[in-house]
């Protein structure tokens, strides 16, 4: 099959029961072109409408920071099914690793909206698989 | 004898079948298991506040992760969905805490929480909560309104 079409196709393939489950690969390098060119592939444990991803930089006392400029997702947001693998394609621009950095790739939805009348507090829960990326 | 001998084993040959032989086949299975880390007793989904002590607060119930790896747990930046007017001085303080136990880490609206690592993982059963304490400039009384704002755990798996 060719290349172009695997990078295109969206997959959707059975899997066993898995879990919220980020596969990306430890270590990451730029392609020929400069940029960083990740296949990666999600699984969450209910099925999820809109969940959204990216990655983002990982600070020198190990929080999440901020997400990359620039990165491009296909697809934007995905629609899950319980324990369905979700295949989707991330590009870092090259430009933003200058040097080997520990980054998150992370995915999360959106909590309920809450009650417009009433004060409260409402709860998210995202996921992030730390990886390496190396110039 | 020896031409019955002949002719049984004749007829012996001639009863089996063409190709008797044992057929056998075989697959391999193989699959990957990634690094987990998913709810386990779930958080509510949304938590009323209360005006107390001069202050708007909330606490969550018990809500857990279960892992099959180390991870590491963070609060994010508290993220303000309503308040009225006139309150962007007010502080958002969001604790994370072991469930009716001590405070493990804190985040506000600006910035995320100290990132708390797990080596040996976490089972369903590691149960937390979060609260979250709205407090306007010390010696001022809170605006009339509504006000929400939405707190996320980010599991961070190695």
């Amino acid at each position: 099959m060719p290349r172009f079409l695997l990078l295109a196709a969206l997959v959707m393939a059975p899997a066993a029961s898995w879990a919220d489950s980020i596969t990306i690969p430890k270590l990451v390098r730029p392609t020929p072109g400069g940029d960083y060119v990740l296949r990666s592939h999600m699984v969450t444990t209910n099925s999820v409408t809109d969940l959204q991803y990216d990655v983002f930089r990982i600070g020198a006392d190990g929080r999440v920071g901020d997400a990359i400029p620039g990165t491009t997702l296909r697809p934007g947001r995905i629609t899950t099914r319980a324990g369905v693998r979700s295949n989707v394609l991330v590009v870092i621009p090259g430009a933003e690793i200058k040097n080997e950095q520990l980054l998150a790739a992370c995915m999360w939805a959106e909590p309920p909206k809450p009650n417009p009348s009433v004060s409260s507090f409402s709860a998210g829960f995202r996921y992030c698989k730390l990886f390496t990326a190396k110039p | 004898m020896y031409r019955l001998a002949l002719v049984a084993g004749a007829a012996l040959l001639a009863a089996q079948p063409a190709s008797a032989q044992l057929a056998s086949q075989s697959t391999v299975f193989d699959g990957q298991v990634g690094a987990i880390c998913r709810v386990g007793t779930p958080i509510q989904a949304n938590t009323p506040l209360a005006f107390v002590n001069d202050a708007l607060s909330g606490a969550t119930g018990a809500f857990s992760f279960e892992s099959n790896g180390p991870v590491s747990l963070q609060l994010r930046q508290v993220q303000i969905n309503a308040s009225p007017n006139g309150t962007a001085n007010y502080t958002y303080d969001l604790g994370l805490n072991v469930h009716n136990g001590a405070r493990i880490t804190g985040a506000t609206q600006a910035g995320a929480s100290a990132v708390i690592p797990y080596a040996n993982g976490l089972a369903v059963n590691d149960n937390f909560a979060m609260d979250l304490t709205i407090s306007p400039p010390q010696g001022t009384l809170m605006a009339q309104g509504v006000y929400n704002a939405t707190a996320t755990v980010d599991c961070l798996a190695q």
